[in-house]
């Protein structure tokens, strides 16, 4: 996931610009999968992230007069849809966050087993908990959605050196509430 | 120069583990593709039907303007008395012409205020007639 779409984007931001619906069908499809994946390692729910991407590409639409077509197009739309997710974040408070998510829970295990793995699991998600919010969203775009350092620095407006500084610190902290949990994998 | 660290792969699978993956279905798809079809209907109906540049912007006002514009200037020209008039001349049928406007004017202010004072144009003629 960490290449770029490269895509015809001035051409197609032209169509959109000139209201040709096929076009911005073509931009969101391009796109969505992108900005769901940013949008839910904000947010940590689907239902959630799915009415923040479609609410992403409206605004992106509203916008796009404000779009220099010059620059290339992703990092820009990446931008808006960490706002919009870091925003919706805030006004909603998402309590539900802070549970461990339903897949977090061990399934099919003998019970011994399955409360021991949950018990990991439960360690890693308070850790991750734990972390300051920019840490805990760039080792979740670097490590897990393959976003690059530059990407990520864009995103969130931060140099791409300073992410990468933040993301050893996070992937340390982890590490230590993974510890127990690799030597049960091994 | 990619400077960034490699990808912590063992800690990318348990936080997938835990987190689940970002994949959308094509059930997920089709439904955020059909809901944002329909928020930007009117976003897009109104981008197709907007000009694109000021002169078009304009233009719809201009063609309507354009027949009064026309109309008032030929007026101005036809009732224009003033006309190759020295400025004092001017200034003072310009005077009657708004004593005419306002309706304050006697009937010889409107004859003078049309064709201006018969002596100065006497006079016109007369020194025309004897001069150098």
């Amino acid at each position: 996931m960490g290449e770029v779409v490269e895509a015809p984007e001035p051409a197609l931001v032209a169509r959109v610009r000139a209201g040709e619906s096929s076009a911005f069908d073509e931009l969101v499809r391009l796109h969505m999968g992108r900005v769901f994946a940013i949008v839910l390692r904000v947010l940590g729910q689907r239902e959630d992230a799915e009415d923040v991407t479609q609410e992403v590409f409206l605004a992106v639409l509203g916008k796009l007069d404000t779009y220099d077509p010059r620059r290339p197009f992703a990092p820009w739309l990446y931008r808006i849809a960490t706002n919009r997710a870091l925003n919706a974040r805030k006004a909603r408070q998402l309590r539900r966050m802070d549970e461990i998510p339903e897949s977090a829970r061990a399934k099919g295990d003998e019970p011994d087993v399955a409360t021991a793995k949950a018990e990991e699991r439960e360690r890693l998600a308070r850790a991750l908990q734990e972390l300051p919010e920019r840490q805990r969203l760039i080792v979740k775009l670097f490590d897990l959605e393959g976003f690059s350092s530059v990407e990520i620095g864009s995103m969130l407006g931060m140099a791409d050196g300073t992410v990468r500084w933040h993301l050893l610190k996070a992937r340390e902290r982890l590490r230590r509430a993974l510890a127990p949990m690799e030597e049960w994998h091994r | 120069m990619n400077m960034d660290p490699e990808r912590d792969l063992e800690l990318a699978a348990a936080l997938r583990r835990l987190e689940g993956g970002a994949l959308l279905t094509e059930v997920e798809q089709t439904r955020i593709q059909n809901a944002i079809r329909i928020g930007a209907r009117e976003a897009l109906a109104r981008r197709r039907f907007a000009p694109r540049t000021p002169l078009e912007a304009i233009g719809g006002w201009w063609r309507a303007a354009l027949p009064v514009a026309a109309a008032a200037a030929l007026m101005l020209a036809l009732v224009q008395p003033w006309h190759g008039r020295s400025a004092p001349e001017q200034a003072s049928a310009r005077s009657g012409l708004a004593l005419v406007v306002a309706g304050e004017a006697e009937e010889h202010d409107v004859a003078r205020a049309i064709v201006g004072s018969p002596s100065e144009d006497l006079w016109v003629a007369d020194t025309g007639g004897n001069g150098p």
